[in-house]
């Protein structure tokens, strides 16, 4: 087991309700988390799940109406926003447009009393942490977009807050901005040690960055986990679906062997997946596998677990998507890579047979 | 950057401005014109004047010519009369700021549907004719008005409280009537705001106080200076508060204006002093507008 790292953050079933009667709405129904300190750690989730909601309850600008909320092991449910020694980089950067760059990264500073000497010290020492130094002296009109994101995250991290939280902070850059701003945050949040608390609905940010995610939906926490836990054994069809593509295969669970189960889907094809304890034989379950974990074979070839025809091939530069319509059943989508050496698959029409390695393959609960 | 060049091709579209240039030229240029010529004639003896070069009125501004030997003594009281006028205006300013930024920030702050009503609230006043709303407010504040009677009733005073007829009065005068113009653009500038600057500066350890005197006023304050300029330069030249409400006695500037038009027939004086007042305020206006400038420099 590893060693435990130190919990930066506790949430302890937070609730949170906006609203009264009819209009109430549950931001957050009972929310439990652990963020360990000195990690990159995300909340991803859709547009109302209730991760920004929890970001300002940490912050300190919303009050949980039940739970709480612990800061390395301190109760800081009742501290207004600046007795709180964590900061915000927020989603509009929210730059004071009357102050230089360098005020910016100083206001927090000066308003916990450091000395002059010391102001001046850390902002250009955080200037160039985000590579701002030379612009030290204009106003945040003056600045690029993603300048402007640069200044909101020094100004955040000057004040060297425990926690340091990010609520969506890329959405507002073009992709090429966003895909090296990924690398830079999670490289600052590694010298800078402070913990990260990121807020995206972005998963492919959330999988490149995070240490831990924490997938929500409907105010609640639908699984805690590393990347790879999180892509690869997702713990419901919500996590599986929200994160990356799935092929999704009403099945019933005819016989469990060992650590493995045989199932039978809906059109008579008969599938082999690791099988999972909540899901015992005979119940039905749906088995869940990832386009890129699927193999176009020649129909009929020993190992093809299922066989149709090719009905439509859809490019996209690093790969060829490619939907298959089963025998008898539903489509499911196969992801091959474009290796430039290799065969273009068959055409439209043509059939063929998928294969697939069990252990890619995943059995979830049914729905409802 | 171009605009506006589709309705009218580029060289038409300074006939857009014709009407209002050729109104401002006829009423505001050329009288002004004759205001600044008049001002260096000979006052004629019933009114009028009489071309012939002087420069007593703007010495008149000063001096007081000694009837017998033509000397010249240091007079204050006209200096007064506008040292008078600076400090109501300024005082009818500064009031109107401090009732006007909570206004302003309630109504900036209401849900936008509210907004329109509350504003529509705040031009009431404009609907009824100042010289009206003026003698009401003394009807109001006069000896035997309904807050004397009140206050006598009560028992607070056995006398009634001398309120019209004072600088009191005036200042109440030129407050309520230019309050609407401090309101307006300080909503206009408070509406802009983005709010998720107190949330930053929230965060960022700043307390309320910090807040609002290191984010929300900096960031407000052209809409403060508008409005202050809109209530400072009419209050300072205003005539209807200080005529009746200060019956006569307390002279501003408007006031001393009109006398020497009307009863005392200089109309000379009362040109140069109406000369007086506009470089004073053209001067506020130069200022303030060079201290924008500096702050557009610096912000870009």
């Amino acid at each position: 087991m590893q060693p435990r790292r130190r919990c930066a953050i506790g949430i302890e079933g937070v609730r949170k309700r906006f609203g009264d009667g009819d209009q109430a709405v549950e931001a957050l129904a009972g929310v439990t988390l652990e963020i360990a300190d000195n990690a990159f750690f995300t909340l991803l989730g859709p547009s109302g799940c209730g991760k920004t909601t929890l970001l300002r309850l940490i912050a300190g600008f919303e009050q949980a109406d039940a739970g709480r909320i612990l800061l390395f092991g301190e109760d800081i449910g009742g501290l207004p926003p600046n007795r709180r020694p964590v900061n915000t980089v927020f989603q509009h950067y929210a730059l004071f447009p009357h102050m230089t760059v360098a005020e910016n990264v100083a206001f927090g500073l000066e308003r916990l009393g450091r000395p002059r000497a010391e102001i001046e010290a850390t902002v250009r020492r955080m200037l160039e942490l985000v590579k701002l130094g030379p612009l030290a002296g204009r106003r945040p009109a003056q600045l690029s977009g993603g300048q402007q994101q640069r200044v909101a995250l020094a100004r955040a991290l000057a004040p060297h807050p425990r926690v340091l939280l990010l609520d969506e902070p890329l959405s507002a850059l073009d992709l090429k901005l966003r895909r090296e701003m990924r690398v830079e945050l999670k490289q600052l949040q590694e010298e800078t040690g402070i913990t990260f608390l990121f807020v995206t609905h972005d998963q492919e940010e959330a999988l490149t960055m995070s240490d831990r995610i924490a997938v929500m939906s409907e105010g609640r926490v639908q699984q805690v986990g590393s990347p790879q836990e999180i892509y690869d054994r997702p713990r419901n069809r919500f996590v599986a679906e929200f994160i990356g593509q799935g092929n999704f295969l009403p099945v019933t669970i005819e016989r469990i062997e060992g650590g493995t189960a045989l199932c039978r889907t809906g059109f008579g094809a008969r599938l082999v997946a690791p099988a999972s304890r909540e899901l015992a034989a005979g119940t039905r379950a749906i088995l869940a596998i990832r386009p890129e974990r699927l193999r176009l074979t020649a129909p009929g070839e020993a190992g093809a677990a299922l066989c149709g025809r090719i009905e439509r091939l859809v490019y996209v530069g690093s790969d060829t998507d490619c939907r298959v319509r089963l025998e008898g059943g539903p489509v499911v989508e196969v992801r091959l890579r474009n290796a430039g050496d290799g065969v273009p698959p068959a055409g439209p029409g043509a059939p063929v047979g998928i294969a697939f390695d069990p252990a890619a393959a995943r059995l979830l609960p049914e729905e409802g | 950057m171009s605009t506006g060049g589709t309705l009218l091709p580029p060289g038409l579209q300074r006939l857009l401005l014709l009407p209002a240039l050729l109104t401002i030229l006829l009423f505001l240029v050329v009288p002004l014109g004759f205001v600044l010529v008049y001002s260096f004639l000979t006052p004629g003896t019933y009114g009028g004047v009489v071309w012939r070069f002087s420069t007593d009125a703007y010495l008149q501004f000063l001096f007081e010519r000694d009837l017998f030997d033509d000397s010249l003594t240091f007079n204050p009281a006209y200096l007064q009369i506008y040292a008078r006028s600076f400090l109501q205006a300024a005082v009818a300013t500064v009031s109107c700021l401090v009732v006007g930024l909570p206004t302003a920030y309630f109504i900036a702050t209401r849900p936008p549907a509210r907004r329109q009503a509350w504003l529509l609230l705040v031009t009431v006043p404009y609907w009824v004719n100042l010289l009206i709303r003026t003698v009401s407010m003394l009807f109001l504040i006069r000896d035997e008005g309904p807050i004397n009677a009140a206050l006598l009733a009560l028992g607070v005073v056995d006398r009634p409280l001398r309120i019209a007829y004072t600088d009191f009065a005036i200042g109440l005068g030129l407050f309520y009537s230019y309050l609407p113009f401090m309101v307006l653009p300080l909503y206009a500038a408070i509406e802009r705001f983005d709010f998720r600057l107190v949330d930053a500066a929230y965060d960022l350890y700043a307390d309320r106080w910090t807040i609002l005197r290191k984010v929300i006023l900096p960031v407000v304050r052209p809409g403060i200076v508008a409005g202050c300029l809109l209530v400072f330069i009419p209050s300072i030249g205003a005539f209807i508060a200080p005529d009746l409400l200060g019956g006569g006695r307390n002279l501003m500037i408007g006031n001393l204006i009109a006398l020497q038009f009307q009863s005392s027939r200089n109309w000379p004086f009362g040109s140069a002093a109406a000369i007086i007042l506009l470089t004073i305020v053209l001067l506020a206006l130069l200022l303030f507008a060079r201290q924008q400038r500096r702050l557009g420099e610096a912000r870009g």
